[in-house]
């Protein structure tokens, strides 16, 4: 399960790379919005694929 | 055999290298970036002399670096960005965003990189660290732990990774826009490195590892106002 995380971890950043590549070619094409929803998403992908290795202390 | 003329060949060859190194990545870096648009019609007469003294420079440097390391470095790096950035302010339009080539300028972006890395300065194979005049003396440090497996893989994954929002900030021909592209795609590739750093880190061994429960619910938040984007993106994508 722990290797399942990590790989989860691994495919979050992968993800992020392909929500920021994306929301900055949507800038250049005329769409701001799509290109805000984008980053939006990339940096919420980013955050949570580092949360994985480092958990509030709240959470059980 | 005579040692003074065994070590004449060794230190010719990494003279020659060494100018190698300095003298290929800035001629790359000037072709693509400083001489094709000063040599392009419509550039003035400064642009184009302000170009060809920065070749000058970029050439003079490492020769001169060879006798005097000073006065080299200050002529091929100093000398040579600066009549470069006197040039791209001569040429003004002409290297505005419109005309920009995506491809030639991320090339040329890479020659510069490997400009800066070609004045920098390695440890020589064959050097002993412990010899140096400043060397501290005493007791050699292990180090404490060693990387997870695959850790480099993971950092060289995030690397490249961070090279997509760059490669498609180049893309973007709205002058207005471009500046803010490329900030934001600064932006986004650091925090890829950052967080490839991370991950390839964490896995270590020197923190206990917590139970997988506990590491999915730590990434609760960001995940759930993910699916909340998602979906509004959903329904964006499925009315509009």
């Amino acid at each position: 399960m722990t290797r399942v995380v990590d790989a989860i971890s691994v495919l979050l950043l992968l993800a992020a790379a392909g929500a920021f590549a994306w929301g900055v070619r949507a800038l250049g094409a005329h769409r701001d919005l799509e290109a805000l929803y984008w980053l939006a998403a990339g940096a919420l992908v980013l955050r949570a694929s580092t949360d994985l290795f480092r958990p509030r202390a709240g959470t059980r | 055999m005579d040692p003074v003329g065994a070590t004449r060949p060794s230190a010719l060859r990494r003279g020659l290298v060494s100018l190698t190194n300095r003298l290929l990545p800035g001629l790359y870096a000037w072709l693509t970036t400083v001489g094709s648009p000063a040599t392009a019609r419509g550039a003035s007469f400064a642009a184009r002399a302000a170009a060809f003294l920065a070749l000058a420079c970029l050439v003079a440097g490492p020769v001169v670096a060879l006798e005097r390391p000073r006065l080299g470095r200050a002529l091929g790096v100093l000398a040579f960005v600066g009549f470069s950035l006197v040039t791209w302010f001569l040429l003004g339009p002409l290297i505005g965003v419109q005309r920009l080539d995506p491809l030639r300028a991320g090339l040329g972006m890479v020659g510069w990189a490997l400009f800066a890395l070609g004045w920098g300065s390695l440890r020589r194979a064959d050097a002993i660290p412990e010899d140096h005049p400043h060397a501290v003396a005493g007791e050699s440090l292990s180090a404490r732990g060693a990387l997870p497996r695959g850790a480099v893989a993971i950092v060289l994954l995030g690397t490249l990774a961070a090279a997509a929002p760059i490669y498609y900030a180049w893309t973007v021909t709205r002058a207005q826009h471009a500046l803010l592209a490329h900030a934001v795609a600064l932006a986004c590739a650091l925090g890829l490195v950052d967080a490839g750093s991370v991950i390839a880190v964490e896995r270590g061994k020197w923190r206990p590892v917590l139970p997988p429960r506990r590491r999915l619910g730590g990434a609760a938040r960001p995940l759930a106002v993910l699916t909340f984007l998602l979906f509004i993106g959903l329904l964006w994508k499925l009315f509009s």
